[in-house]
Parts: C-alpha cells; sequence; structure tokens
C-alpha cells in the first residue's frame, strides 16, 4: 500500500512533467503549419450581381512570395466566373510598383497566380494583387462569399466581399438645373456723328450680353429697320434718303453702311459676314439674320461687341440719318 | 372573448384584401409615364419688356399627339406684370403645324379641325385640342403666335411681353403626355438707334467777272465769251441759281450812264442786228442742270433780264461727287440810233441750297 502510495505520487509527477513539456512544446516549438496572412482586404469596382469587376487584394503575408510560388483564389463553386486565363495580373510590393505575373490561370473555382522574378513579396510585406480590365463577373445571386487564399507561398487566409442583397449597387442621381436665358445691351444708342466725305464714320463697340442653360446653345439675331422697306441708314425728312447696306470695304467718300461683331468674351461665333475689322462691314437684313452663336450651354456670360460704320459721297443729301437694329436671343432648349 | 378575436380576424381579413386588390388595381393601370419633348426653341420678335412680339415655339414630340388629346402653351406668370395676350387673340392668331404642314384652326374641335383658344385673366395660356387627326409619334411641332401667323385668317393680335426683365419660362404639356419648358429672355431693351448726320455744305463759282460785248455794230448781234457757273451742294433738295440785273437802277438793261443816259432795254427775244436788244442765254453742262425759261434758248435768242432774281437754272437733287456747270452768255443788238458811247450792266447770279 505504501509502494503504491509512492507509485501514484511517481506517476502524478511524471504526468505533470508530460503535461508542462507538452505544453511547452505547444507553445514554443514552431510547428510545420503555414503561417496565416493578415489585414486581408478585397476592393472590387463593382458589387452588383452579374457585374464584371475588377479587384485589388491586398494582405500582409508573414512568409512573402518567392519567384515560382503560386498564389492561389479558391471562390465559392458555382461563384464567381472568369476566363481559363486572366491577363494583366500584377503583384506590388509593400505598395512599390504593380509588377506583372508569370501566370493567372482559372480552373475548378481556383484562381492560381504565378510570382515571376519582378513580382516577389518579401517576408512581412504587404502583398497587392490587382486582377483588372473586368474580367471576373460576380455571383447571380446576392450575398456574402468567401475566398480563401492559399497555394505554395506558404500563406493562407480568407476573406469575403458582398454581393449586393439588392438589385444593383448604384444610385441614379438625377438632377434638373432651371432654364434660363439672359440678354442685355450695352446701350441703346449709337451715333455716328456728323459724317464726312473725309472719313468713315463709325460708332460703338456696344455690346450685348448672353448667358444660358440652355444645352443647345443660343443663337442671337439681328435685324433692321432701315427705311422700312430697305436696310440701311435712313434720312426720312423730305427728301428722304436711303444710304443703303451692303458687305463691303467703306470707304471715305463713297456710301455705305454695316456693321461689324467681334467676341468681346467668351467663346462664342461670330457669323461670318459680321467677323468683320478696320472699315469692313457686313450687311444689314430687313429679315433676322444670324450675328452670333453657341452650341452648348454658357459656363459664363458671352459678351459680344457691335460696331456700326457708315461713309457718305459729296452727294449724300444733308441732314439727319438713322437707323433702328433689333437684337435678340433665343435659347436652343 | 374568442368572439372578439374572431371577429378581429375577420376585420383584418377584409382589410388586407382590399389592400391587396388595390395593390393590383394600381399594378394593372398603365402608367401615363410623361415623356420630355426636345429641340425645344421660341423665337421671338421683340424681346423688350411690355412689348408686343410673336412667338415661333418648335419642338419634337416623342409620343405625338392622339385625337382628343390637349397641348397647352403656358405663358408665365398669369398676372398683368407676366406675359399677357392681346385681348381678342384667339385661334385666328395662332398658326400650329405638324412636320412643318399646317393644320386647320377653330375656336373648338370638329373633325380633323383642332380647338386653339387662349384663356386666363391674361390670355396667357393657349390650349389646343386635336379633332381626329393624330400626330405621328417623333413629329416637330411649330407653333405661330401673333402677325406671323398667316395660316388662314392672318394675325393681327400679339403677346405681350412682361414688364420686368430676366430669364421667363414658358411650359408645355397637356394630356398628349410630353412636358417641356423653353426660357426666353426678357431685356430691359433690345434694339440700338443708330444716328447719323450730314452736315449741309454748298458752293458756288463764276468763271470770270466780267463779260464783255465788245464795240456793238448795227452790224451783227454782239455776244460776250460764255461765263461758266459752277455749282455743288447736298442740298437733298437741290438748288436754284438766280439771275438778276441791275440795268438803269429802275429797268433791267444794258445801260449808258453819262449823258445823254440811254438803255438798252432787255427783254425775250430773238436778237437781230439793226434792232436794239439785250439779254442772256444758258446753256446746261456737267450734271445737267436745268436752264430755266427763257433762258433756255440757243442762236441769238435771249432771256429777259430783270431787275428782280428770276430763276435761271434748277436741279431738284444733291449734285453729287462732281459739281455741276452750267454756261451764261449775254447778247446785245443796236440799231442806227442807238447813242454812242460805254454802256455797262451789272449781272448778279446767286444760288440758293434747297435743304
Amino acid at each position: 500500500m505504501i509502494i503504491s502510495v509512492r507509485v501514484r505520487s511517481k506517476i502524478q509527477k511524471l504526468i505533470s512533467i508530460l503535461v508542462f513539456l507538452l505544453l511547452f512544446f505547444m507553445a514554443y516549438v514552431p510547428g510545420a503549419k503555414a503561417a496565416v496572412v493578415s489585414t486581408i482586404s478585397d476592393t472590387m469596382t463593382r458589387q452588383k450581381i452579374s457585374t464584371t469587376s475588377n479587384h485589388t487584394i491586398v494582405f500582409t503575408t508573414p512568409t512573402g512570395i518567392a519567384n515560382t510560388n503560386t498564389v492561389t483564389l479558391t471562390f465559392p463553386s458555382s461563384s464567381f466566373t472568369m476566363g481559363a486565363s486572366l491577363s494583366g495580373v500584377t503583384i506590388a510590393d509593400n505598395g512599390g510598383a504593380d509588377n506583372a505575373v508569370t501566370s493567372a490561370s482559372y480552373a475548378t473555382n481556383v484562381l492560381t497566380i504565378t510570382a515571376s522574378a519582378s513580382s516577389t513579396v518579401a517576408a512581412g510585406h504587404a502583398a497587392t494583387i490587382k486582377i483588372p480590365t473586368a474580367q471576373i463577373t460576380n455571383p447571380g445571386t446576392a450575398g456574402s462569399y468567401k475566398i480563401t487564399i492559399g497555394g505554395t507561398f506558404g500563406d493562407t487566409g480568407a476573406f469575403a466581399v458582398p454581393i449586393t442583397t439588392g438589385n444593383d449597387d448604384q444610385i441614379a442621381i438625377a438632377a434638373d438645373i432651371d432654364l434660363s436665358i439672359t440678354f442685355a445691351l450695352s446701350t441703346n444708342s449709337c451715333a455716328l456723328g456728323v459724317m464726312t466725305t473725309g472719313a468713315v464714320a463709325s460708332c460703338g463697340p456696344f455690346t450685348y450680353t448672353v448667358g444660358t442653360t440652355a444645352g443647345g446653345g443660343y443663337t442671337v439675331t439681328v435685324q433692321d429697320e432701315g427705311s422700312g422697306t430697305n436696310p440701311g441708314l435712313y434720312k426720312s425728312a423730305a427728301t428722304t434718303k436711303l444710304i443703303a447696306t451692303s458687305t463691303a470695304t467703306l470707304a471715305a467718300g463713297t456710301e455705305g453702311y454695316g456693321i461689324q461683331g467681334a467676341v468681346n468674351s467668351g467663346s462664342q461665333t461670330i457669323a461670318a459676314v459680321y467677323l468683320k475689322t478696320s472699315n469692313n462691314v457686313g450687311a444689314l437684313s430687313r429679315t433676322a439674320t444670324t450675328i452670333s452663336s453657341y452650341a452648348s450651354a454658357t459656363s459664363a456670360d458671352h459678351v459680344t461687341n457691335v460696331t456700326a460704320k457708315a461713309a457718305i459721297s459729296a452727294g449724300t443729301p444733308a441732314g439727319t440719318y438713322q437707323d433702328t437694329l433689333t437684337f435678340l436671343a433665343t435659347g436652343n432648349f | 372573448m374568442g368572439k372578439i378575436k374572431t371577429q378581429f380576424n375577420k376585420n383584418y381579413q377584409k382589410s388586407l384584401s382590399i389592400i391587396l386588390a388595390l395593390s393590383l388595381l394600381f399594378v394593372s393601370i398603365p402608367h401615363a409615364q410623361a415623356a420630355s419633348l426636345s429641340t425645344l426653341s421660341d423665337t421671338m420678335t421683340r424681346i423688350k419688356v411690355s412689348t408686343l412680339s410673336n412667338h415661333t415655339l418648335v419642338f419634337t414630340t416623342p409620343t405625338g399627339i392622339a385625337g382628343a388629346a390637349t397641348l397647352v402653351v403656358t405663358f408665365p406668370d398669369g398676372t398683368a406684370n407676366g406675359f399677357v395676350g392681346q385681348s381678342g387673340i384667339d385661334y385666328t392668331d395662332v398658326d400650329l403645324q405638324d412636320d412643318g404642314s399646317d393644320v386647320t384652326l377653330a375656336a373648338s374641335p370638329t373633325g380633323t379641325t383642332w380647338g386653339a383658344a387662349f384663356s386666363g385673366t391674361n390670355l396667357n395660356v393657349l390650349t389646343f385640342t386635336n379633332g381626329s387627326a393624330a400626330v405621328a409619334a417623333s413629329s416637330i411641332i411649330t407653333i405661330k403666335i401673333g402677325t406671323n401667323a398667316t395660316s388662314g385668317t392672318t394675325g393681327d393680335k400679339q403677346i405681350t411681353n412682361p414688364n420686368t426683365s430676366g430669364s421667363k419660362t414658358i411650359t408645355i404639356n397637356g394630356t398628349f403626355g410630353d412636358t417641356g419648358s423653353i426660357a426666353v429672355p426678357i431685356a430691359t431693351d433690345d434694339q440700338v438707334v443708330v444716328s447719323a448726320s450730314v452736315d449741309p455744305s454748298i458752293t458756288f463759282q463764276l468763271s470770270t467777272n466780267s463779260a464783255s460785248l465788245g464795240t456793238m455794230t448795227t452790224g451783227a448781234v454782239a455776244s460776250t465769251s460764255a461765263v461758266t457757273l459752277t455749282m455743288g451742294t447736298n442740298a437733298a433738295g437741290g438748288y436754284t441759281v438766280t439771275i438778276q440785273d441791275q440795268g438803269n437802277g429802275t429797268v433791267g438793261g444794258l445801260y449808258k450812264s453819262s449823258v445823254p443816259t440811254k438803255n438798252i432795254t432787255s427783254g425775250t427775244a430773238t436778237l437781230s442786228a439793226g434792232t436794239e436788244g439785250y439779254g442772256a442765254q444758258g446753256t446746261t453742262g456737267t450734271g445737267s442742270p436745268t436752264i430755266s425759261s427763257p433762258y433756255n434758248t440757243s442762236g441769238n435768242g435771249v432771256g429777259q433780264l430783270q431787275r428782280t432774281a428770276q430763276s435761271f437754272i434748277t436741279y431738284g437733287s444733291p449734285t453729287g461727287v462732281t459739281n455741276q456747270t452750267s454756261t451764261v452768255t449775254f447778247k446785245a443788238a443796236i440799231s442806227a440810233s442807238t447813242p454812242a458811247g460805254s454802256y455797262a450792266d451789272t449781272i448778279t447770279l446767286l444760288m440758293t441750297g434747297n435743304f
């Protein structure tokens, strides 16, 4: 019975030692088991069902990825689909350059990426795997999908991505911009003064300003009153006289009349007939004629200069001459 | 307690059935979803505040306009400060074109004729009601309002612009299903008055200040050389040149002031050698001014010179770049009894512009 007690005590001691040793080895002796990657993420470009998406998978690898090592991504069966061979796949080491891998092939739910000599990742570094150009199609059913990381590089891990529970991962934002168009003339008079045969008379430039939200832009027309029958600079007192308007280069001593247009600010187009300088003028008409236009909404007000010019001959009757130009802006909504 | 529970369940089931039925009803009613009109514009003839203007509205209707459907154009803002239709404006002041072809309009629809009417206190709402002529989808609709509406009766009423400047939005809708808006600019003013003046000018010149008849004899009619008159003016009504004679201070003529005095009286005549007479004749030159009667004569014909200014040349328009010219020639004849001595006369020529 005493022996029995001793034996029991020894057995208990032995068991204690064995337990201690077992715990010691479990705690401190590294096993042959693979390390677990950490800090894993997969940033996708789309998460809508049945929609193609890019993937950017980032994880920290304790072991590192060596040349010819494979990194596998195992997708749930009947979930993500892709071609047998993916192109443009890269691996970056710790946020560095994206380097092309040797190959990226897919079979039976497993995407196998083989590192090249340039796409290695040092131990303890973050590996960034990019799968570009929408080569992977999301599952047709919404839910959470677990993807596991493995391969010959030695580490393992897993992460999950959401495929949207609704029908879409996008929200269409709609907005309206109020229709608007404004027009203003800088003045309502333009005096050519006392005209002589020795010079071409000029007045202006006066300006008109247009701003609009019309998607098709705007058109500004000019319409001439003239004599009420014909366009021109008109002396209505007897004996009446009309200095006719024409597209011409005015010369001192020769009757003529017309206007010029020019961009003051903006990118509007001045009609060719009025895009003149010096003593060149464009003919006015009693029907509305385009003087400037723009094909889209104005980001800022457009300002256009207008100059009127006239010349007389020795035979041009003395008196007071007048003409009325009507400018109209029309939005193309 | 059980009875109350049964009643509650019955009510609950009824409510549920009603809600379900209503839901199904709403699902089964097709939505009249409005399409947006496209390519809209409104070209006006005036955009000045408080000014009458025509309108030409153009837009494309994706849906088209079915028979009996309405198309409503609303000009803002329904008050006297907004667009206001002229009193009496009606369908005769409106045209409606379907892809460029005018439809027939009347006050109300009948058959293929459309109805068109203005409403609202300020006649700012124009409602078209289609008769039976359906407009196809994607058609271009053109609406003219004002004196530009020339189909059928030409319009004589327009729409007055608002009395404040700014962007004004015209809306288009109706039971035809589409909707759209157009903005038009109303400006303080839309016109520039170009003014100018030409100063009056006039020039007049004689080629000489003396003209000699030489020593007159009974054997011939004496004549001076032609004196050239040059006239230039921009007087719109042209000009007049007058001729005035000094004579003897009382009567026109060629005068010998020394004793014994003698006045060869001027008269309109054809002079002849041996018979006293005196006068002037004119000829037209550059620009062809008109020589007045009785000086528009030739040969030995002369017109009477008088102590009051007489019209010698007239021209009805500005003289132009090149100055005009004419000449005056003086002629005289004596008789055997005409006293010897020196004779003289002073002729005054004056040009007057008709500005």
